[in-house]
């Protein structure tokens, strides 16, 4: 998609040839791009990302950080709901692995982990927000509204961000419980299961407290390596129910080829992701005590 | 009458290629006290007859006999009253020491479990415990806070038995405790397992591949082949008159060992598949002093001498 | 020193010796329900989309438009009158098109010499057809009275032809239908018309009455029917699924199953191309840093670490919104975002298989690394790169419908994710254009699930293993 943003208004007619130039001066476009990099990456470290071209003067950094919550709203919730499933249900299927239970389950995580989410978001905002009105259309709170308490105003953020979550959900726990299941088939045939099971406990209890209990941990690592996946998923489901966080604001910026304002959510981006893998890592340690130093 | 006793115990694992017959047709006593020594080579089933005992078969199942643990029949009891004979009755030592514990608790949150699956007590008072029992193993209390991978092998397989005592059982079963141990440690275990054995009056059933090992631990000793009891009898009974062609090579071959004259005999042959095991007699292909009907007929256990058993045909036709 | 069996050994050869357990994999993958299924849907659907030359109804950007006529009628006003002819409730304006609506429209001539009259300018329209369609009556009409309806087809007030008459005997007082064919008048080209009624009547009993006085069009192209775009049903837009369209058409009156068929090619194609590229690349990069691990391969490893943690998607937004959008944009972009995963564990096993006595065996009597390479590590790494190439179908499926989706991708080569790109820019959802929508993503979940069901067979049964059941 080439072309700047000053072409765009150009062809759409809304402004004359001594504009485009004065534009194109403004924010240093007649520079060779070589130039135009140097001096974009010198000013990304100092977390100055420019001057955002759609929604100038607004500065880029400005305009992100104030979308970045609501992103990370639906992220975080998204990831601990999918976790929170994939440790359920991948315990269980490896539970009974080959059972009916357990292909089932593979099958259906499978399916749902295949399909497009951004087509899952479509059918969603459809069926469930526009045919049978159970969920707010777009936007991530009531319009205009004050709150009378702060429980108030949890609830319409998540009733406002139920569908972008469940879709994301819906979407990407299999890859967790794929993991989860696999670790939990071998984890079963540990010998500790056996000592667990001789001192009588419970079937639960071995399989959550013993068996669960270890099989999460490669599950647990992978949320870090996964977060840019549902950084990725949080894109079509923030475009579809017009939830105004970070992925938005990407695609309206792929639309008025924005690039500073591009380049700065990639950057925002790839720093919540490695700040998440450092987070996960240093939960690791509470989980697996042969890690700890 | 006997505190356990095992009758006819066949035990299938399910394989693509087959039933694989781990146990077909055991049949033992265990009187309260007695330590009795389960011997063979690898894949004879030994761990399957403890498995079975404790129900913990996985990938087959028990498909015959009776187990009675006094008069409870343990494989006609619905799962949830079993779990109670579990560890309280009967407890088990592991042949893995490495991984027998689990990894992400500290042992004496694993010992405590253990107590307080079975008994209501606080967890002060089952923490206590815990610290008593370790003592009695021979350990450091404040080894309790530790977690597996920071002890040693042999204090693991401390750990382990210090967790076999915790609900005081009748039996404790012995699966290779010592297997994965060096030398030295493998000694101090063994002491330690004769000692509590004796001090406590246990009950102990004790798998192991070393016969001389069995000398020192057992009152009685069983020698398995290919699912199936080939030679028992008490402890002396079998170390000097041992009658089944079996147990005479497993001995010349310790003691070959031991009188460090010779490379050890070894059994010429392979055990036998449990897929398809041979007809008859399931040592002949590999007996040097077998006769005609050892491939025709199963030879049973006869009693050769007062409480000492061996089915080999050689022995019987000679009765 | 070297053996001569290591002499005998050529590449090609060793390469389809160290593969030969490979095509042992059908006998251990059909115990798989899953991945049974997982063939079955990869068989159904690539074949009907190969087959798309043959079962697509209709091109892929043939516009549906029929020439038949529409019930909508323009109505015209202005007409002059002279005489005692009498008009009340004119239609619209002229060039208001309405459509099944009825207006009151009623226009009566009385006594002699009247007439109305006004004229039809059509030529700012491109139309196939054109009738002139009114109701009419006459009343208590004597010998020699008549009304004549004339067309002057010049675009001039004169040069009158008579189209109908009506005289004594028509007058039966029941309103009847007429139609007069505009384009069977000579220079229709032009399509500027005056249209007049007139009367010679010596009865004052007689009159004659017109009403719904109209235009009816057949158009090839509604776009150049007319400059008010609410006109259309010439084009067949957004028709449910039927026996002409078997999944309805779109906003531009396209076929949407054809176009779904070709769709998948393009999107099957991108997806093949570039999950081959990326288990080939990834896979290379993997052995060599495995078995070499020299500096530059670990620098690669290195690269490959960053890019694992870089989200891939908003990388290739921003990659995307710079390059010109194309098939072999697409596919450059997945690879070079895609290789790392596979790199990864291509060196992982490669490692491990290293330390094999085997391997020390080999290198010890001094066989190539080429050597090594194709026998041993080769053959150690097949699952694995077999497994991911099948799953990387899947994502590259994904990650490039999901490009197009937000409008990266390649238009002159539209796939599933184009398709679905323009139902959700025309708002296909407000019209209830299911048919639109629901296919397209179907059938990448379709293909994604086929591929992943035998990926992930492939995965359990020859990469980790996972086949024996824990409890019987
Ligand atoms: N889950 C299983 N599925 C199929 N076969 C099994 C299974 N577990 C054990 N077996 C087979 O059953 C036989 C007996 O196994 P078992 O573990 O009881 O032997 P063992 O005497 O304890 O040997 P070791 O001295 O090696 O511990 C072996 O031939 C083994 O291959
Ligand atoms: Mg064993």
């Amino acid at each position: 998609m080439p072309g700047t943003a000053a072409d765009i208004y150009a062809t759409a007619g809304r402004m004359t040839e001594d504009e485009r130039l004065a534009i194109v001066a403004r924010f240093g476009l007649d520079e060779s791009l070589w130039v135009q990099f140097y001096t974009y990456i010198g000013r990304a470290f100092q977390g100055d990302f420019g001057q955002s071209f759609t929604y100038f003067p607004s500065n880029v950094t400005t305009k992100i950080l104030s979308a970045l919550p609501w992103s990370l709203f639906l992220i975080i919730n998204a990831m601990i709901l999918q976790v929170i499933i994939a440790f359920v249900l991948g315990a269980t299927s490896a539970w009974k692995a080959g059972g009916k239970f357990d292909a089932t389950t593979q099958a259906i995580s499978l399916a749902l982990w295949a399909t497009p989410m951004f087509w899952l978001a479509m059918l969603a905002l459809y069926l469930l927000g526009n045919d049978l009105g159970w969920f707010p259309l777009a936007g991530q709170q009531t319009p205009g509204v004050t709150y009378a308490t702060w429980f108030n105003k949890i609830g319409d953020y998540y009733y406002h961000a139920a569908l972008p979550i469940m879709v994301l959900v819906v979407n990407q726990f299999g890859g967790y419980q794929l993991i989860m299941r696999n670790t939990m088939v071998t984890t079963l045939r540990e010998h500790y299961i056996t000592t667990a099971e001789a001192k009588g406990a419970s079937d639960t209890r071995v399989k959550y407290k013993h068996a669960a209990r270890n099989a999460m941990l490669p599950m647990v690592t992978s949320v870090g390596l996964r977060f840019s996946l549902a950084v990725a998923g949080s894109i079509f489901t923030e475009m579809i129910f017009n939830y105004n966080g970070v992925g938005r604001l990407i695609f309206q910026s792929v639309g008025m080829r924005d690039y500073p304002m591009l380049q700065g959510c990639f950057f925002i981006l790839s720093c919540s992701v490695i700040i998440a893998n450092l987070l996960v890592d240093i939960l690791y340690q509470y989980l697996d005590p042969r890690i700890r130093y | 009458m006997p505190l356990l006793e095992v009758e006819d115990l066949r035990t299938h694992y399910f394989t693509e290629a087959g039933p694989v017959k781990a146990a077909d047709g055991v049949s033992f006593t265990l009187e309260k006290g007695e330590s009795i020594g389960i011997a063979g080579e690898s894949g004879c089933g030994k761990t399957t007859v403890a498995m079975s005992l404790m129900r913990l078969i996985k990938g087959g199942a028990v498909v015959g006999g009776k187990i009675m643990l006094g008069d409870l029949s343990l494989l006609d009891m619905p799962m949830k009253e079993f779990l109670k004979v579990r560890w309280e009755r009967i407890s088990l030592i592991s042949q893995a020491a490495m991984g027998a514990l689990n990894p992400v608790y500290t042992v004496g949150a694993q010992i405590v479990e253990a107590i307080q699956i079975h008994r209501k007590v606080s967890k002060s008072d089952a923490w206590e415990q815990t610290r008593g029992l370790l003592a009695q193993v021979k350990m450091d209390p404040q080894r309790a806070k530790s977690f597996p991978h920071e002890l040693s092998g042999g204090m693991r397989q401390r750990v382990m038995i210090a967790m076999a005592l915790a609900c005081d059982p009748d039996i404790v079963i012995a699966d290779e405790p010592t297997t994965a141990l060096d030398v030295v440690t493998q000694v101090q275990v063994l002491r330690l397992l004769i000692d509590l054995q004796k001090r406590l009056n246990l009950s102990l059933i004790y798998i192991s591949h070393e016969l001389s090992v069995l000398g020192q631990a057992c009152d009685r000793i069983i020698i398995m082949y290919a699912g199936k009891i080939v030679e028992m009898g008490a402890t002396t009974e079998i170390f000097t008159s041992p009658q089944h062609p079996y147990t005479q090579k497993l001995l010349s071959a310790l003691m070959d060992i031991h009188s460090d004259i010779s490379i050890p005999e070894s059994i010429p042959g392979k055990p036998p598949d449990l897929l398809n095991p041979p007809e008859g007699c399931r040592f002949s292909p590999r007996c040097t002093v077998g006769q005609e009907n050892c491939g025709e007929d199963a030879p049973v256990l006869v009693e050769v001498a007062p409480n000492h058993y061996v089915a080999c045909h050689r022995i019987n036709e000679s009765k | 020193m070297q053996d001569p069996e290591q002499k005998r050994f050529s590449l090609w050869a060793g390469f389809k010796q160290s593969l030969m357990p490979l095509f042992a994999w059908w006998p251990e993958f059909r115990k798989s329900k899953i991945g049974i299924a997982g063939l079955i849907i990869v068989f159904v659907i690539v074949s009907l989309i190969l087959l798309a030359p043959v079962i697509a109804t209709h091109a892929v950007d043939e516009k549906d438009i029929r020439t038949g006529w529409t019930g909508g009628k323009y109505w015209t006003a202005g007409w002059t009158t002279q005489g005692s002819a009498t008009i009340t409730d004119e239609g619209g304006p002229y060039g208001d098109i309405l459509i099944d609506e009825i207006t009151e429209y009623h226009v009566r001539l009385q006594s002699d010499s009247t007439f109305i009259k006004r004229p039809l300018d059509l030529s700012n329209t491109i139309l196939a057809n054109a009738i002139l369609q009114f109701q009419a009556k006459a009343d208590s009409f004597e010998d020699g009275d008549e009304v004549r309806c004339l067309i002057s087809p010049n675009g001039v007030d004169g040069n009158w032809t008579t189209a109908l008459t009506w005289q004594k005997g028509d007058d039966d007082d029941v309103y009847q239908l007429y139609e007069i064919d505009l384009s069977t008048y000579s220079n229709w080209r032009s399509r500027n018309f005056w249209i007049q009624f007139e009367s010679r009547m010596s009865s004052a009993d007689a009159s004659f009455y017109l009403d719904d006085v109209g235009v009816l069009l057949g158009a090839p192209g509604y776009d150049k029917l007319s400059p008010n775009d609410d006109f259309e049903p010439y084009a067949q837009r957004y028709q449910p699924p039927s026996w002409r369209h078997l999944l309805g058409t779109n906003s531009q009156s396209e076929d949407v199953w054809s176009r779904l068929l070709y769709a998948g090619q393009n999107s099957l194609m991108i997806g093949f191309v570039a999950a081959f590229l990326i288990t080939s690349i990834g896979a290379s990069v993997g052995m060599m840093a495995g078995y070499f691990g020299g500096v530059i391969e670990e620098l690669v490893m290195r690269l490959a670490d960053i890019l694992l943690i870089m989200p891939r998607l908003p990388l290739l937004i921003v990659l995307s919104a710079y390059l010109r959008p194309g098939p072999w944009t697409v596919i450059m972009l997945l690879t070079i975002t895609g290789w790392a995963g596979i790199a990864r564990s291509t060196r992982a096993q490669t490692l491990s298989v290293k330390q094999h006595s085997y391997v020390e065996a080999a290198r010890s009597v001094g066989a190539s690394n080429i050597r090594i390479i194709i026998q041993h590590v080769l053959p150690n790494v097949a699952g694995i790169v077999i497994a991911a190439f099948v799953m990387e179908v899947v994502v590259a499926i994904l990650v490039e419908s999901g490009l197009s989706f937000l409008g990266l991708g390649s238009l002159s080569h539209p796939t599933l994710g184009v398709m679905l790109h323009f139902a959700q820019t025309d708002a296909a959802f407000t019209w209830n254009a299911w048919w639109w929508i629901v296919p397209p993503g179907l059938t990448i979940a379709l293909i994604g699930l086929g591929f992943a069901y035998i990926g992930n067979t492939l995965n359990d049964r020859f990469v980790l293993r996972l086949g024996s059941r824990r409890k019987g």
